[in-house]
């Protein structure tokens, strides 16, 4: 039903105030690769972070095993710098020779999207510390492993503790990017409860839980869609519609979404309202069918050219492929992407770098920097350019599946239609009686508003259809 | 994925059960097979879009797609089915059916084709149950019965032994080795498919298995079953089959033995008892166990709970009874039937059960009695007259539409058996049904039956009762027949007799629309009726009857028709007429008055009312209302009955000239003379002169002339008209109205004996004329005046005296120009001229002597005065001339010679002139002519003009008039 949930995070770990750019200079002339964790953290000192990439990674190849605390803080740094992304193209047999609480969580989440979920539990089951910047991220790991490995109980208390534990580092963070993770981070845990609920059907509850987050969350937007669901699985199909024509709102016009669609036309069926149904089906035929062909063909022509990925959404900010929509929607969407933007992020720190490497002598160490910096920050643009790529292509494939969808909607329609004709039902319509409020149904923490076509932002999501069933 | 799997096993749902579906729809079934076929056509293009979508071909999609297919299929065929029948039988022989149904064909071909392209492309699909469900359906809708069969097998080979496919294909064969008889596979197939409550068809399905157990003889298996399907049968959910089973599982009990079980089911279900014993005997009788079903079916009627179950129960019944000869029991059966039957309780099968029952058994017992069967037990005849009187009645009861025959019949029976007096009243009966029922030859053979019946020995009530009915329905059946007459004349007696007025009327009436030319008995019967009226004091009726004599409706003598006329007037006019008798007028006014405003007066009695009215009023000298009611009177009044009364009717007309009441004379004068027009009247004229002479007193010219005009029509004479015009004519003149003058005298010019009279009023015409100074037109009529007069006199007519003055008048202008020519001649010397001068006066004067000679022999006093007036003066004014003359001579002798020839001659004309005068004194004296000269002749002194009074004071004429 729900993507994936993907996590970034910046890690701030306090480093040897002893370790120099001189420093790493001589233990790298040394010529000892083992020594390169130390080359590593002396590059961290300096805040060459990318740059120290290919040290700590040459490191825990060539190692067998590593037992250094100091070490671990070492990497925490690194990847809280650069990203889980640039350790996460290393193989699991490398990342398990480090103890550190980032690699720990990089290996669960590893675990995780292969679906192993009893050893991402095992990856996270040791001990990280309440304090420990990684920690929100890893208990949101974990209550999503305990969640989708059906131990829902648990799950919810993983939760729970998430958001405590969320909310008591942010109170002592200054930080903005740092804050903005971690209150999705703590957002994300917030709606893991009514997850684990809608998962074990009691909508009810999901439905009051879900108004937990609150409206002015980030991450608010994709949620609604849930509740949508939420709502729809409650049969409540007028507030979903509701919900759904939020979207609508000008505010949310780089959600891209296609289901959102396949859940309206969803809806009208569970209301019987077969011609609505099908209006939907219809115009999303209308809407995205030609400008999906283009949009395909346009992204098989790019074949695995991870720069051109990369380009585009800067280029779509310039004005450029505002013509195909689906394309200009997606790019939008990537562009206020957590993870794109983090990736970015941390890329053009990198380029930072770049300038500070210039100020260095013409040694083998500035050769060897870069080295390491050319094909750090080359992976990094690759692994944005691998990002927009991955999530295009699933945007495509979402609109793949929402024609199939609709279409599958479309047929179910015509065969209530059919079994209405066949039990001559239909053809005693008496006329459609659209709009009562008389068929809303709401909880005490919902407020009803008027739906007048208007959209005001304190009462988006709010919105409740009242069309009345037309089944027999 | 997990979704579109449900709309999937949706859609298969709905293909399976649509055949039902589709068989339900009625009226609007083509209507909603357009639309359905609009929604068909709609999900082949949305699969052709998935597919398009999906990018590749997938076998879900195909098994859809021919899902689809081989609906729209079934669906044109219906369609097609349906327009094919349609088309007229005669014509439907000529049509090519596999060019009428290629569309359908076409379908359920792709259907096919998708299928065999998913099944040959995707081996491994795991729906290909599915498919071959297809398959098996298309050959079944193809009527490939074995094929149809082999691929339900296949079906149920290839898809999962608990899917729905699996079982539906197992309901489908186990359907066709059903309908096969091959009960051992049905049950087994049956079994296995029925195992889950997977749809609303399990309820039917499991009544094919609990029969199919039957047929194995597993009774116990097959009630057990029958009870499930009942027990879900309730939930709406399920197809209803409780009546069926209702209805077999009553067999099933019976043939196990379990006859309270099947009383307990049926007590719970709150079913009669009484209705599944009916079951139970219905089946023995099929069985032929009809001693059983006998025993099941009276036992069944002590649980009976309402009388529509008895009546089921009885009409088993009695087949039994008729069947084994149970003829008590059968007739109390009939016998109830019947009274279900009245009160409408039997339906249309049960009615036609007792029909055949009753008939059979009546039919049966009529012909064993006129065999004479019974004749040596008497009793058995008796019950069995009974029984058979009863069964025919209760025919008759069952079929009001032929109920006169079972009346016919069973009154024949009694004839049979020669109890007439009971045949009688049931042949009666039989008439009165034929005729409602219009059955002419049944009506015609009661009649005579019914006739001849009371022809026997029937009590003097039966013939009482009846003999008017057999008369009525004899006349009835025949109407002019040759013994109808007399039949009419008896049924009128016997009417008469009973004084049945009405209906004697309706038989005298039938009797004159059926014997018009017997006028003789019409007045026979006639007179017996107005007789009873009058005896009974019927005014109005014998009105009505005296009316239609009146009219000539009944054609009867015209001593009857004067007596009956006599009669009603008589009626009418006794009491009035006695108070006017004794001199009680005012009564006897009121009398007339009430009988006059009467509705039920007649116009004879009405007039006779009037008229008498107008002679009291006359008598008590109210003209004003002795006017009206003998203007009432004339108007109702005709030709032959005013002149009956022109007398009285003259007393009046004068009596109100008398009373100057003129125009109410001259109108009353006026319409009895038009109403007595063309009758003879010996006081036509007289009406026609007083309306006339009255209209012209009251100066109605124009009410005269219209009258006078209309004389020749009425046939008056121009003796009577012509006066009469020439009587309008001088009051025309009297009255100075000269605009009709000439009309009037043209229409009198046409007659000439009317032309002497006519001179005088013309010379009041042209002295008019003269007055206005159209001296011209006067000249005309002056000139037609001389006409009129010599045509007179040539014709030897007399003109009246003013007409002779009136021409003297006009004569006189040529005396007094010869009188003119006279004294224009001077006399003068020479002598020569004086004698030439003399002599031309003489000669003058001999032609106005002659002149004057012949105005005197006019005839006109006046004209011979004024004509001798004027001689007399001219002769004297030439004698003073010739005396007076001095001759312009000096010769004295000559003038003393000449003066004394002079005075010769005028001494002659003096004595001319001398005898004159003495001749007209003599004849004014003699002829008594009364002229406006005759002062020239007879008064010397002129200056003094004598009058005469006469004692009274009037003023008498001076006969010398004014000078």
């Amino acid at each position: 039903m729900k993507k994936s949930y993907v996590l970034f995070f910046l890690l701030t770990v306090g480093m040897n105030a002893e370790a120099s750019i001189s420093g790493a200079r001589k233990i790298y002339q040394s010529g000892n690769k083992s020594r390169y964790a130390q080359v590593a953290a002396e590059l961290v000192q300096e805040k060459m972070y990318f740059s120290a990439v290919p040290f700590v990674k040459e490191y825990l190849a060539s190692t067998n095993k590593v037992n250094d605390s100091a070490l671990d803080r070492v990497l925490d740094e690194i990847i809280t710098q650069v990203g889980v992304k640039q350790f996460e193209v290393l193989p699991e047999n490398i990342l398990e020779k480090s103890n550190a609480p980032t690699v720990r969580y990089i290996l669960a989440k590893k675990a995780f999207r292969l679906k192993k979920y009893d050893q991402a539990l095992k990856h996270l089951n040791r001990k990280i510390e309440d304090w420990h910047p990684v920690k929100p991220f890893a208990l949101l790991l974990e209550g999503s492993t305990f969640a989708v490995s059906k131990q829902e109980a648990r799950a919810v208390a993983v939760f729970r503790e998430c958001v405590e534990v969320a909310n008591s580092q942010i109170k002592k963070i200054e930080d903005i990017d740092r804050l903005r993770q971690l209150r999705i981070t703590r957002d994300y845990c917030v709606v893991g409860i009514p997850r684990v609920e809608f998962a074990t059907a009691k909508f009810e509850q999901a439905n009051s839980s879900y108004l937990d987050l609150p409206k002015s969350s980030y991450i608010w937007p994709e949620i609604l869609f849930e509740e949508a669901w939420n709502s729809f699985y409650l049969k409540d199909y007028n507030r979903t519609l509701g919900k759904l024509v939020t979207y609508k709102a000008p505010v949310f016009d780089y959600t891209f979404n296609p289901e959102i669609e396949v859940l309206k036309a969803l809806s009208y069926m569970e209301l019987c309202l077969w011609d609505d149904s099908r209006k939907v089906v219809e115009q999303f035929y209308t809407d995205y069918e030609k400008d999906h062909a283009s949009y395909k063909k346009f992204i098989n022509s790019l074949g695995k050219d991870y720069r051109q990925y990369y380009l585009l959404v800067k280029d779509r900010a310039d004005g450029k492929y505002r013509d195909n929509n689906i394309l200009s929607t997606a790019l939008a969407q990537i562009g206020r992407d957590p993870a794109y933007l983090e990736l970015y992020s941390s890329f053009n720190n990198g380029r930072d770098e770049i300038e500070r490497l210039k100020s260095l002598p013409n040694d083998s160490l500035k050769v060897a920097l870069n080295e390491n910096l050319r094909e750090s920050l080359s992976l990094q643009r690759n692994l944005i350019g691998s990002y927009i790529r991955g999530q295009l292509q699933l945007y495509s494939a979402q609109v793949t599946r929402s024609f199939e969808d609709m279409s599958y909607i479309s047929l179910e329609v015509l065969s209530k239609r059919k079994t209405e004709l066949y039990d001559d039902i239909s053809l005693r319509e008496t006329g459609r009686a659209r709009g009562n409020v008389a068929h809303l149904r709401r909880t005490d923490k919902q407020y009803f508003w008027n739906f007048n076509g208007e959209f005001w932002a304190d009462e988006l999501g709010d919105y409740v259809f009242s069309l009345k069933s037309e089944c027999k | 994925m997990m979704k579109r799997k449900m709309i999937l096993t949706f859609c298969l749902g709905l293909f399976l059960t649509n055949t039902a579906i589709v068989s339900t729809a009625q009226a609007d079934v083509e209507q909603r097979r357009v639309e359905l076929i609009k929604v068909l056509d709609d999900e082949l293009r949305e699969v052709t879009r998935l597919n398009k979508q999906i990018g590749a071909k997938r076998p879900d999609l195909m098994l859809r797609m021919a899902q689809v297919l081989l609906e729209k299929a079934r669906l044109l065929k219906e369609q097609e089915n349906q327009k094919f029948l349609e088309i007229s039988s005669k014509n439907r022989g000529k049509v090519n059916k596999d060019d009428f149904f290629k569309e359908s064909r076409r379908y359920f071909d792709q259907a096919q084709k998708t299928v065999l392209v998913m099944l040959k492309n995707f081996k491994s699909f795991d729906e290909k149950g599915d498919a071959y469900y297809i398959l098996a359906y298309n050959a079944k809708e193809l009527k490939q019965d074995e094929q149809s069969r082999k691929f339900f097998q296949k079906a149920l080979q290839e898809s999962k032994r608990n899917s729905v496919v699996a079982d539906k294909s197992r309901i489908a064969l186990a359907e066709i080795y059903f309908n096969k008889g091959s009960f051992d596979k049905s049950m087994a197939l049956y079994e296995e498919a029925l195992k889950n409550k997977r749809d609303k068809w399990w309820t039917k399905d499991a009544f094919n298995l609990a029969w199919s157990y039957f047929k194995m003889g597993k009774h116990d298996k097959a009630i057990d079953t029958m009870i499930d399907s009942y027990e879900l049968s309730k939930n709406p959910k399920y197809i209803d089959m409780t009546k069926s089973i209702e209805r077999d599982l009553a067999f099933f009990y019976t043939e196990a033995g379990k006859g309270n079980e099947a009383i307990a089911f049926y007590k719970k279900n709150g079913k009669s008892v009484s209705d599944i014993m009916l079951k139970v005997g219905r089946y023995l009788k099929q069985q032929g166990k009809f001693s059983q079903a006998e025993k099941t079916l009276s036992d069944a009627l002590q649980y009976k709970t309402s009388e529509k179950e008895e009546v089921e129960i009885n009409i088993e019944l009695i087949a039994l009874y008729e069947k084994f000869g149970r003829d008590q029991k059968h007739l109390e059966t009939s016998r109830f039937l019947s009274s279900q039957f009245s009160k409408g309780n039997l339906n249309s099968d049960q009615t036609e059960t007792l029909k055949f029952n009753v008939e059979k058994m009546s039919a049966l017992i009529q012909q064993q009695l006129v065999s004479k069967t019974y004749n040596n037990s008497s009793d058995i005849r008796a019950l069995k007259i009974s029984s058979a009187i009863e069964y025919f009645l209760m025919s008759a009861l069952v079929t009001p539409e032929t109920s006169q025959t079972a009346y016919f019949h069973a009154g024949e029976t009694y004839f049979a058996v020669g109890q007439f007096d009971k045949a009688v009243p049931l042949y009666a009966e039989a008439i009165k049904r034929s005729k409602s029922n219009k059955d002419k030859k049944t009506e015609g053979l009661a009649i005579n039956a019914l006739m001849v019946s009371l022809g026997k020995d029937v009590n003097k009530k039966t013939s009482e009762d009846y003999l008017i009915p057999a008369y009525e329905g004899f006349l009835s059946s025949e109407p002019r027949g040759d013994r109808s007459s007399v039949v009419y004349q008896r049924l009128f007696s016997a009417q008469m007799a009973k004084k049945n007025i009405v209906e004697a009327e309706t038989v005298l009436m039938n009797y004159k629309v059926n014997f018009p030319s017997e006028e003789d008995t019409q007045e026979k019967m006639l007179a017996q009726v107005m007789d009873y009226h009058r005896d009974t004091g019927n005014k109005a009726a014998l009105a009505a009857w005296a009316r239609k004599v009146e009219s000539n409706e009944f054609k009867v003598s015209p001593e009857y028709a004067s007596k009956v006329k006599t009669l009603v007037l008589g009626m009418q006019f006794e009491k009035v007429e006695q108070a006017s008798i004794k001199g009680d007028k005012r009564g006897a006014l009121r009398g007339y008055l009430e009988i006059y405003k009467s509705p039920e007066t007649d116009n004879e009695a009405k007039k006779t009312a009037a008229y008498n009215i107008a002679v009291l009023f006359y008598e008590t000298g109210e003209w004003k209302q002795m006017y009206g009611w003998a203007d009432r009177a004339v108007a109702m009044m005709n030709a032959q009955e005013i002149i009956k009364f022109e007398k009285d009717f003259i007393l009046f007309t004068t009596d109100l000239f008398q009373r100057r009441q003129f125009a109410e004379s001259a109108a009353l004068s006026e319409k009895i003379f038009d109403k007595t027009c063309q009758a003879k009247s010996k006081n036509l004229k007289t009406f026609f002169k007083n309306a006339n002479v009255i209209y012209l007193a009251d100066k109605q010219f124009d009410k005269s002339i219209a009258l006078l005009d209309r004389g020749p029509k009425c046939s008056v004479g121009n003796d009577v008209i012509l006066p009469g015009y020439l009587d309008h004519l001088n009051e025309l003149a009297a009255a100075s109205k000269w605009g009709s003058f000439n009309d009037v005298i043209k229409k009198l010019e046409a007659s000439r004996e009317m032309w002497p009279l006519i001179i005088y009023p013309s010379s009041l015409l042209a002295h008019e004329l003269e007055s206005i100074g159209r001296v011209d037109d006067a000249g005309k009529v002056k000139s037609k005046m001389v006409t009129y007069y010599e045509t007179s006199m040539k014709n030897k007519m007399n003109v009246p005296l003013e007409g002779l003055d009136a021409v003297a008048l006009i004569k006189m202008s040529s005396l007094e120009e010869q009188i003119a020519k006279l004294n224009s001649i001077k006399l003068a010397f020479p002598v020569q001229e004086y004698n030439k001068q003399l002599k031309n006066k003489y000669i003058i004067l001999d032609k106005l002597l002659a002149e004057s000679v012949a105005i005197a022999e006019l005839g006109s006093g006046i004209g011979y005065v004024r004509s001798m007036k004027l001689s007399i003066s001219a002769i004297e004014k030439f004698k003073n001339e010739i005396v007076t003359f001095e001759p312009d001579s000096k010769a004295e002798d000559f003038v003393k010679s000449f003066k004394k020839d002079m005075r010769n001659k005028a001494n002659d004309l003096d004595k001319q002139a001398q005898a004159f005068r003495s001749d007209a004194i003599s004849k004014i004296e003699k002829d008594n002519i009364l002229s406006m000269d005759n002062g020239w002749f007879l008064v010397d002194n002129a200056s003094i003009i004598p009058e005469y009074h006469n004692n009274n004071g009037n003023v008498l004429m001076d006969k010398a008039g004014v000078k």
